[in-house]
């Protein structure tokens, strides 16, 4: 098997997609068992479990796995595949790509290792100790080489959008991931915490979201058939999201100890923000014209309209949030999930699916297995995402306005927890079936790579 | 098990029947070829121009933030509450209690610090004793149970 795999162009492709849904599942199992404590506090607590399990370790465990197992990894497969497509020509250091599957899936075991063992950072995001952090930025490195040669070596003249959104997002991601893990060593106090969310804010917006929106241009064209609606609207995008989104950090603390010029520069450039969402989304609705029956029929394209949509909703409620007043009440409530899992799971995860509902079966050389599984995967998803979030928001609500009346503390804190107890069982059914609907996902994906091995072995017997 | 194999095979021929037929679905209906298939160019790129709407939403902004980095002023978020004991006693507790050491329904409060450690107190205020009510039952935040503690421990 490995004999014949090492001609494949597409092998480090394939490594990051395998390996991604493996830490999709793991991921959110850890999430459900956060969802379940909410509802029993004492769920799992059991011998060295309650130790191993403990809140405080299995949740930095679950958002690094799935920020940086699942959704960083499969936008470095599909990175790998849509950037030769662009440029027309083979990956550069296919070997060294094959070695970053499987080095990055060693950060992945260390760091959750690590974490689970009790060694923090504390930095949101980056909660991994220093030296695995060092291992990342190794790693980060030969990714940007990799796909900057290629990019180099190109056989097209032209550099198309996503082009532009990849080269951004490997040149910010490596200063982002060096800059936001060294102060919990050089700084203290305010300066640390406002350095941390400019990693925490900026890892979302200056790699998830670039990459994503570049994988957005470069799918649409082509799931629709029509051409990409305006070229200068795609750049207007680009350019004030470079500019607008690294100021985002200090609305994190808004209303905090941080002077007011700061929070004012934190706040200003977050509303800005519509700019660039807005041009995206006029982009993708100028692009869909006459084409809006297709999503009837083909998943892939749902995923994508559907995470593009995903995006607007997040980057409305991220500059209104933002602001000083609505801030004084969200913010440590339960409103802050429900907003973060839109992002990272309703747009930028809708659109991985979508890339390898779309990638899959040209790598594999097979049809998706099964159309029936790509609609139930998505169906589930999206119910369970919107019980998710629509249940955090309103609990967010609530516990903001309560905090404001004089219940941060204290007895009044315990009472108005257990009032939202409805709250987070519906936040556990959400999240169940968004769990269910990526075991769908995994199993149509699952049969689809097994029938390609098949078909491709007649193939050559037959030959 | 055979079954599932012989389906799943006759699943893959059926699939393959269909595929060019198959409308819509971009992913399925490119022919599976074994080289790097030249794809830039089927992408094909407008030129609109950028929609009147988004225009305005621009200048709207540009002038929102012009407005807000001058006029903008810091927010206090937490509403003021009535942290004052002498006059939370006088509404909540003073219908049993004396300010001196006079039996009302309850006992008076004068030296009750001499009476009871702050400890003892606190516990007291927060479950109530005897007939008397918790003061989180009389509605009372955590601030102004502290507030009543302290006021009542200079009696």
């Amino acid at each position: 098997m490995e004999t014949q795999t090492s001609s494949d162009t597409y092998r480090p492709t394939k490594i990051f997609f395998y390996s991604s849904l493996v830490w999709l599942v793991i991921g959110m199992i850890y999430g459900l068992i956060l969802a379940f404590k909410f509802i029993w506090p004492n769920f799992l607590v059991w011998g060295p479990l309650q130790v191993i399990l403990q809140f405080g370790r299995i949740r930095p465990i679950h958002t690094n796995m799935l920020l940086f197992g699942w959704l960083t990894m499969a936008n470095i497969g599909a990175l790998f595949y849509v950037i030769p497509k662009l440029c027309r020509n083979q990956l550069s250091f296919p070997k060294m790509a094959t070695f970053l599957g499987y080095f990055w899936n060693f950060i992945i075991v260390v760091g959750s290792i690590a974490l689970t063992m009790g060694y923090t950072t504390v930095t949101e995001y980056g909660e991994w100790p220093l030296w695995i952090d060092i291992l990342v930025v190794i790693g980060v490195a030969m990714l940007a080489m990799i796909c900057f040669s290629t990019i180099a070596n190109r056989n097209e003249k032209q550099l198309y959008v996503s082009l532009w959104y990849f080269m951004g997002s490997l040149i910010w991601l490596p200063g982002l991931y060096i800059i936001g893990n060294l102060p919990y060593k050089l700084l203290s106090g305010v300066p640390q915490f406002l350095i941390f969310w400019f990693y925490g804010h900026n890892v979302i917006g200056l790699w998830f979201t670039t990459v994503g929106v570049g994988l957005i241009y470069y799918l649409l064209p082509y799931l629709t058939k029509n051409p990409l609606y305006s070229h200068r609207l795609s750049l207007i995008g680009f350019w004030t999201i470079a500019t607008f989104y690294v100021w985002n950090g200090p609305h994190h603390l808004q209303n905090g100890p941080i002077p007011l010029w700061l929070m004012k520069a934190g706040i200003i450039p977050s509303v800005l923000l519509i700019i660039p969402v807005w041009a995206v989304l006029a982009n993708v609705f100028g692009t869909m014209k006459g084409k809006w029956h297709a999503v009837a029929h083909n998943t892939p394209l749902k995923f994508l309209v559907t995470g593009a949509i995903f995006y607007l909703i997040t980057c409305l409620q991220g500059p209104f949030q933002s602001l000083q007043g609505p801030s004084s009440i969200v913010k440590f409530t339960d409103w802050v999930p429900g907003h973060a899992h839109l992002p990272v799971f309703g747009a930028f995860s809708y659109v991985a699916f979508s890339v390898m509902y779309y990638v899959l079966p040209k790598i594999v050389y097979h049809n998706i297995y099964s159309n029936r599984l790509m609609e139930t995967h998505f169906w589930l998803s999206t119910i369970g995402l919107l019980l998710f979030t629509f249940s955090t928001w309103t609990a967010g609500v609530f516990e903001g306005f309560a905090w404001i009346e004089g219940a941060q503390y204290g007895l009044q804190f315990v009472e108005m927890l257990t009032a939202m107890q409805p709250f987070f069982w519906i936040r556990t059914v959400g999240g169940t079936l968004m769990f269910v609907a990526q075991i769908f996902f995994i199993i149509n994906l699952y049969k689809t790579i097994q029938l390609g091995k098949k078909s491709q072995n007649t193939n050559e017997s037959s030959a | 098990m055979d079954k599932d194999k012989q389906n799943s095979e006759v699943n893959n021929e059926e699939m393959k029947e269909q595929h060019p037929k198959t409308e819509h679905g971009a992913p399925t209906d490119e022919p599976p070829t074994p080289q790097v298939e030249d794809m830039s160019k089927d992408i094909r790129m407008g030129n609109a121009k950028v929609p009147r709407f988004l225009v305005v939403t621009y200048c709207l902004l540009a002038i929102w933030a012009f407005g807000y980095a001058l006029m903008a002023v810091p927010l206090n978020q937490v509403a003021e509450v009535a942290a004052d004991g002498e006059t939370i006693f006088s509404q909540s507790c003073f219908g049993c209690h004396n300010v001196t050491d006079e039996f009302k329904v309850g006992p008076g409060m004068q030296d009750v610090g001499l009476k009871y450690s702050e400890e003892e107190l606190q516990k007291i205020l927060l479950n109530g004793i005897g007939t008397m009510p918790s003061l989180p039952n009389l509605g009372l935040n955590t601030e102004q149970i502290k507030a009543v503690k302290e006021y009542i421990l200079t009696l």
